[in-house]
């Protein structure tokens, strides 16, 4: 450690916070998890109580856990970000 | 080996434009060679369809109508047969009373000249009778005026006379 | 071992204005265009009133589906928009679809689903603005009182950045993960198989059946409900900007 200088050290340091970022990015995966979760279930409620609704019921749902997926989608957009890119930009700023 | 790749993410207004130009392009495309001729399909197909549907309606309402005068017709017919009966047997009854005066003028004419020859043949034969009575009458006055020297001739000729009779 | 998750490969530059880099994206984008133009003009080249072939009843569908869905979600007057809905559904499928065929997705690349979303931003604010007036336009971002100006600014811009990143971060995620899982699988192999002699050993075994079940998720699956769900937003944000705002 001792040999290693200020310079590799900064490296070492943005590329781990880049990688711990892109892991704590991925976090937001949980949200959109549990809200489809909520969502199926419900949906899976409204079909067992009216099973004719079936069609429209899975469509609704399709469309409704694909748009609360954004974010969980944000989250792993800013992790590739993190990975591959923000790494290239820090270090070309040393 | 000296290929070279873009990053992960990355932009370029270039590319933008590129989608963008490329999806208009497939509006257009789909627009001409999918959508349009599909739907001109359909419209022709519509208006064929709603010429058939007028056609058969004017040839239902046409049936109707038809049903209609029929049904009027059979309701009519009743009517119409009872009225031909009753002509016929008006005119059956004239004709026959007709047959019948003729008849009977006939059979009077055929009398009336029966009798008028029945009254000729009488006649004739009354004159027929009186020529004969003359003519004996003048034969006997003949004989007589031969023989009446004889009484018993004129006996005998009286009896022959009768005789003859 | 080697992971390697790269962009569009470039094939070549057009030297004007610094060099516009052609990768594979233009490529393969051109390619599903000539794919879908065949294929519609295969469909619809014999056309008959009462059809005779199933080509013809399948255009019909395809149409009549497409129709029905823009009827269902914006109106019977936006019958218009009726070839706009069918080329997002179509082209964004068969982008999608083409890295099945172990071709790089079209969609995969950022700039691709931004261009479209920035043509569906723009015919968002074109509605806006045709029906509330350039004045009512303006003013809907200060509802529901000046503050929130900055906020429903940012609130409209995210609607192209949301449905572009939405599309790519689900084509890409699909494709990031195959790329591991073939890593993985290659390692798997080498770790189980390796022992065998020469040849043999380095054949990654494993890498045969598992990767054909995840793609049928990620290419097929996501591909269809990513390109049913663009050309669903695309619809509603398009019809909801075409209504007037309540007042």
């Amino acid at each position: 450690m001792e040999n290693m200088g200020s310079l590799e050290m900064a490296k070492a340091i943005i590329m781990g916070g880049c990688a711990i970022g892109a892991g704590l990015a991925l976090i937001a995966g949980i949200g959109p998890g549990i809200g489809e979760g909520y969502a199926v279930g419900k949906a899976c409620e409204a079909i067992g109580r009216q099973p004719e609704c079936k069609g429209s019921v899975t469509s609704t749902m399709i469309l409704g856990c694909a748009i609360s997926e954004t974010t969980g989608i944000y989250g792993f957009v800013t992790g590739l970000l993190l990975i591959f890119l923000a790494p290239n930009i820090f270090l070309g700023k040393l | 080996m000296n290929r070279e790749y873009l990053e992960l993410i990355s932009l370029d207004v270039w590319h933008i434009a590129a989608a963008i130009l490329n999806l208009l392009i497939l509006v257009w495309i789909m627009k001409k060679f999918l959508i349009g001729p599909v739907q001109k399909i359909l419209a022709e197909r519509q208006s064929q369809v709603d010429t058939l549907y007028s056609n058969a309606e004017t040839a239902k309402n046409a049936a109707e109508a038809d049903r209609a005068v029929y049904e009027e017709k059979m309701a009519n017919a009743d009517k119409e047969a009872e009225e031909v009966v009753r002509r016929a047997t008006v005119r059956a009854d004239k004709i026959s009373d007709e047959i019948l005066a003729e008849a009977n003028r006939k059979a009077a004419e055929k009398l009336r000249k029966a009798d008028a020859d029945i009254e000729q043949e009488k006649k004739k034969a009354i004159n027929e009778i009186k020529d004969e009575i003359s003519g004996m009458s003048m034969d006997i006055a003949e004989a007589v005026v031969c023989r009446e020297i004889k009484a018993s001739d004129h006996e005998k000729l009286i009896d022959t006379f009768i005789d003859s009779l | 071992m080697d992971i390697s998750i790269n962009g569009a490969r470039v094939y070549f530059e057009i030297p004007v204005f610094g060099g516009i880099p052609v990768t594979a994206t233009q490529v393969n984008s051109i390619l599903v265009i000539l794919l879908i133009t065949s294929l519609c003009i295969w469909l619809t080249h014999d056309l008959k009133v009462r059809p005779t072939t199933k080509r013809q009843i399948v255009a019909e569908w395809l149409v009549e589906k497409v129709t029905g869905l823009v009827d269902s979600n914006m109106g019977v007057q936006f019958r218009s928009f009726v070839p706009l809905v069918a080329a997002i559904l179509s082209l964004s499928a068969c982008s999608s679809l083409l890295a099945l065929l172990g071709m790089y997705a079209p969609t995969a690349d950022l700039n691709t689903v931004l261009g479209w979303a920035l043509l569906v931003f723009a015919l968002i604010t074109y509605y806006k603005i045709k029906t509330n007036g350039f004045g009512g336009y303006l003013k809907s971002f200060t509802t529901p009182i000046v503050v929130f100006t900055p906020f429903n600014i940012l609130g409209e811009i995210s609607t192209p950045v949301s449905m572009a990143f939405r599309h790519f971060g689900n084509v890409v995620s699909g494709s990031v993960i195959s790329a591991l899982v073939y890593a993985a699988l290659a390692a798997l192999s080498n770790l189980v198989f390796g022992w065998l002699p020469g040849l043999l050993g380095k054949i990654p075994f494993l890498q045969v059946g598992i990767p054909a079940v995840l793609s049928v998720y990620f290419d097929v699956f996501s591909s269809c409900i990513q390109a049913f769900i663009f050309a669903m937003l695309t619809m509603l944000y398009i019809a909801s900007a075409a209504t007037p705002e309540e007042e």
